[in-house]
Formats: structure tokens, sequence, C-alpha cells
């Protein structure tokens, strides 16, 4: 698979008049968390409406699907990086905690929860400069929510308001969709990993090239070694290992000199 | 691995090794407290697995501290965890369901203790290997269950103890995740740190003063001052300059 073409899908997804670098960024992560949900989104759709016949649940699961394409629409117009996080955020909240009102108290939904720090710390942008810095980390802030949906969650359900089904239409459905259920959870936390790793190539690949670029003098051709000391391009090849070098002479010198190149080692 | 321009330091394992012994510890601390949670609840089995874990955590610790190579330690940790949560959701309890979704944390182990100066194609297809490995662990508890393969006493009665046990559980994997997530996001501000210093080292010419800028080819200084936005320019002239045109006037 090639993981390039699916970052120049994302890049693409992202509206043109952004520029900076790290603002693109995470808008090419948001995109493609926001393309991961709403995969999830259309297969429990169908799973919840069809399968098990839950028509609130389906309803709930449509409109975080609807409200991830308005996502996607606002990272294509050029709504702000920070707007557009603070809002998918707010999105996958509103959709956890409804979806885990709908039935009776299942604990593996409050599992879902990890998905606002995941999202948050995956989504927090590197800024260098520390003066510019943030003070209120989004990860803290979608940390702190993730505990108090749980807690909330749980005593709602306790206190009973809660759109609950009788416990009869749901009990010979829990196996099935619990599996169901899981191998959403895998997908949607793998996939976000995944979409952050693809939008980092570049980035990585920037680096390494960076780290292959060698100080040398313009005048008498020596490199700058990691040590600061300037030597020559052989004595650089044989301290690391990069390739062994042969003696030979290049068409220009061979010329000038009156020898035959061809003739020479390679 | 090439040479970098002197000044930069060689991205050591150092931070790995930071990050498994906090995270190996920080595992040791919630299993101990899990132990003693659940021998409080009077399950017997779960105490045993809680423990064994913990010594397992013990072992890659002391392994770490004697100054092992980091991926096998990394490896073993992976295995031991998902070792830990196929036995533990065998278990009969009130929540199967939300044992289960602690496969998810073989991922994210991957990913944290991946070596973070390894080619991003592999990452990613380790990465992809490790979701594959998370799916099967998950399935073949599954297919266990079914089969009625399950150990242990039966669950006791759902009460407010089994829905403090419960969100202790719930508590505990957003710490795991996130705790694993944040050494994971510190790589990345050490490979981006590393990117900045990179990028300032800049392709002068000795002989015009202009300067290679990746966007734009060979740019002179004041373009290259403007378009970066790194700071403005404003007009002022120099002592030296100054002098000189004092005299020619």
């Amino acid at each position: 698979m090639n993981w390039a073409t699916v970052h120049g899908c994302l890049d693409a997804c992202v509206s043109p008049t952004v520029v900076e670098p790290e603002a693109r960024r995470r808008l090419r992560f948001l995109s493609g968390g926001a393309l991961v949900g709403l995969g999830v989104a259309l297969c429990s759709t169908a799973s919840t409406a069809f399968v098990f016949q839950l028509p609130l649940a389906a309803i709930i699961v449509a409109t975080f699907g609807i409200g991830l394409v308005a996502l996607l629409a606002g990272i294509r117009a050029g709504v702000s990086p920070q707007f557009l996080g603070l809002a998918a955020l707010a999105l996958i909240a509103a959709f956890l905690f409804a979806m885990a009102l709908v039935t009776e108290l299942q604990w593996q939904q409050l599992n879902w929860l990890v998905l606002l720090p995941l999202v948050a710390l995956l989504l927090d942008g590197f800024e260098p400069d520390v003066a510019r810095r943030s003070r209120f980390s989004l990860f803290a802030i979608a940390s702190v929510s993730a505990i108090a949906l749980g807690l909330a969650i749980v005593v709602c359900q306790r206190l009973g308001w809660s759109w609950a089904l009788p416990e009869s239409a749901v009990e010979q459905s829990t196996a099935l969709g619990s599996a169901i259920d899981l191998t959403m959870f895998i997908v949607s936390v793998t996939g976000l990993l995944l979409v952050k790793q693809i939008t980092l190539l570049r980035a990585e690949r920037e680096v390494a090239r960076l780290r292959e670029m060698l100080a040398v003098c313009a005048w008498c051709r020596r490199l700058k070694d990691d040590d600061g000391a300037w030597i020559l391009v052989e004595q650089y090849v044989a301290r690391h290992q990069v390739t062994g070098l042969s003696n030979t002479i290049c068409p220009t010198c061979a010329q000038r000199l009156g020898v035959d190149a061809a003739r020479m080692p390679v | 691995m090439s040479a970098r321009p002197a000044g930069l330091t060689a991205p050591s394992d150092a931070r790995q090794r930071r990050l498994l012994k906090q995270s190996g510890l920080l595992a040791l601390g919630v299993a101990l407290l899990s132990a003693v949670e659940k021998s409080a609840a009077g399950l017997t089995f779960e105490t045993g697995c809680e423990l064994a874990l913990a010594i397992g955590f013990v072992v890659l610790l002391i392994r770490l501290r004697r100054g092992g190579p980091i991926e096998p330690i990394g490896t073993a940790a992976v295995v031991l965890v998902g070792a830990y949560v196929l036995v533990t959701s065998l278990v009969p309890a009130e929540t199967p369901y939300q044992q289960r979704q602690w496969f998810v944390v073989i991922p994210v182990m991957m990913l944290a203790f991946g070596r973070p100066e390894s080619d991003p194609q592999r990452r990613l297809r380790r990465l992809a290997k490790a979701a594959l490995l998370a799916f099967a662990l998950a399935g073949l508890s599954m297919v266990m269950r079914t089969f009625g393969v399950v150990y242990g006493a039966p669950a006791p009665p759902p009460g407010p103890l089994t829905d403090l046990v419960a969100f202790t559980d719930f508590l505990a994997f957003l710490i795991a995740i996130s705790g694993l997530l944040r050494g994971y996001r510190l790589q990345l501000v050490d490979a981006e740190t590393e990117a900045v210093r990179l990028r300032s080292i800049l392709a002068l010419c000795p002989s015009c003063g202009c300067l290679n800028d990746a966007d734009h080819g060979w740019v002179t200084l004041e373009t290259y001052m403007t378009t970066h936005a790194a700071s403005r320019l404003t007009h002022g002239i120099c002592p030296s300059c100054a002098k000189a045109m004092e005299e020619y006037a």
C-alpha cells in the first residue's frame, strides 16, 4: 500500500487557503480522523437500524455522521484549526453521551470515552515557541471531560434517566452487538493512530533529508564532522562507514592529464 | 546513520528507556492497586492474575535497569499485557465486553515503544500488524468464551461494589491509553524540535549572500525574512556604513 498517496488525498481535503505547515498537518489529521469516523458511523447506522432495530440509536449515529460531514466541509472551507478541533471533540463527546443513554448501562460504552484524550493528544500541535503555547492543553480538558462524562453516564443510568428499551429486547442481541462494538472500537483507535502516522510521513522525510545535509567548505571541500573537525571527504567516509571509496579519475581530469578514463578502475 | 551537522545530538535511546521505565512503574502501580481492590472484592483468581502481571513488570524493569536492549523488552511487555488481557477476559464478570476492549492497548504500546527514528513505512506496517493481533486475540477470547472456557468463581451480583470495580477499570483504561500516548507524543516533540533546528540551518551563497529556501529557491536575505515572517525587517544603517557615507558626503 502506498501511504504517500493516502497522505496526498488527506492533503487535498484541506483548504488551499491554509498555508502554515503546522495548521495544515493538524487539519490533515482531522480530515483523516473524520473519514475514519464516517466509515464507523455508516457501519453502525446500518447495524443498529437493520440488525438490532434500535431506531433511536440509528438516528443518533446518523446525526453524528452528518456532524462529521459538516466538519469535513469546515476543513475544506478553511475554518481555523483550533475551532475545528474543539468542535470535533464536542461532537464526539455529545455522541458518546447520547449513545450511552439509549440502552441500559453497558460498561464497554464508557471505554469509548478514551477517544476524547486520544484525539486531543494526536491533534495537539507542536508549538516550538514556549511563549505561544496555550496554558490549558487540549489534552487536559479532554481527559477531565472524559472522566466527568463517564461519571455522568453512570449517575444518569443509576437514577433511571435513560431511554433504555426493556431488557428482553436487548438481551438476545448482546453477544453479536458487543462483537460489532469491539470491532468498531479497535478500528477507530488504530485508525486514528494510523492517520496520525500518515500525516507525519512528510515531516519525517524532511528530517531524514535535513539530517543528511552536511556542511561543506566552499573552498577546500572539507566536511564538518559531528565533533566540529573539518576533515577530508575520504576521512569522513571512513569514519562514518557510509560506503567504501575507490580511487579513480573523472573524465574531465582524465582529459586534462591525457589518460584514458575507460581503462581506470571504477 | 549518517552524520548530522555539528551541534545536533544523536537520537539516543535514553528517552525510550525513560518512557519504558515510567510506563512499567505506572503499570506496576495500577496492577498492585487492582490486586488490592480485587482481593477486597473477594475475587481470588483475578487477584492472582494481577499479582502475576505485577511480577512480570518487576522482571522487565530489572532487565531494563541492567541495561538490556530495548526492543526485546518492549516486545516482552506487549506479550505480557496481551496474555494478561486474554486470561482476564475469560473470567466470569459483569463486564466481559469492557475487558475485551483492553486488547486495543497492544497497538498503542507498539506505537509508543517503537523506535522513533525507524523507517516510517516499517512503523506503519508494524502498527497494522499490532491491530490485526488485537483483533485476533479478541476473536480468540470470544470463541473460547462461547465454547465455555471460563475460569474462576461466578460473577458477583451487580451492586455498588461491581459498579465501583467497573468504574475503576474504566479509569485505569483511560490512564493506560493516554499515558502511553503521551510518551509517544514526547517522541514527536523531539523529532519536531530537531526539524526546527535543522530548518534553521540555511544554505548561504558566499558570493552574493542569497539563501537557498526550500519553497522559493535562491532568494535574497530580505525576501527570505519577509516570506518566513520569522522577524520583520526594518531599515537602519550600521555604524561603519554611516561613517563611510559621511566621508563620501
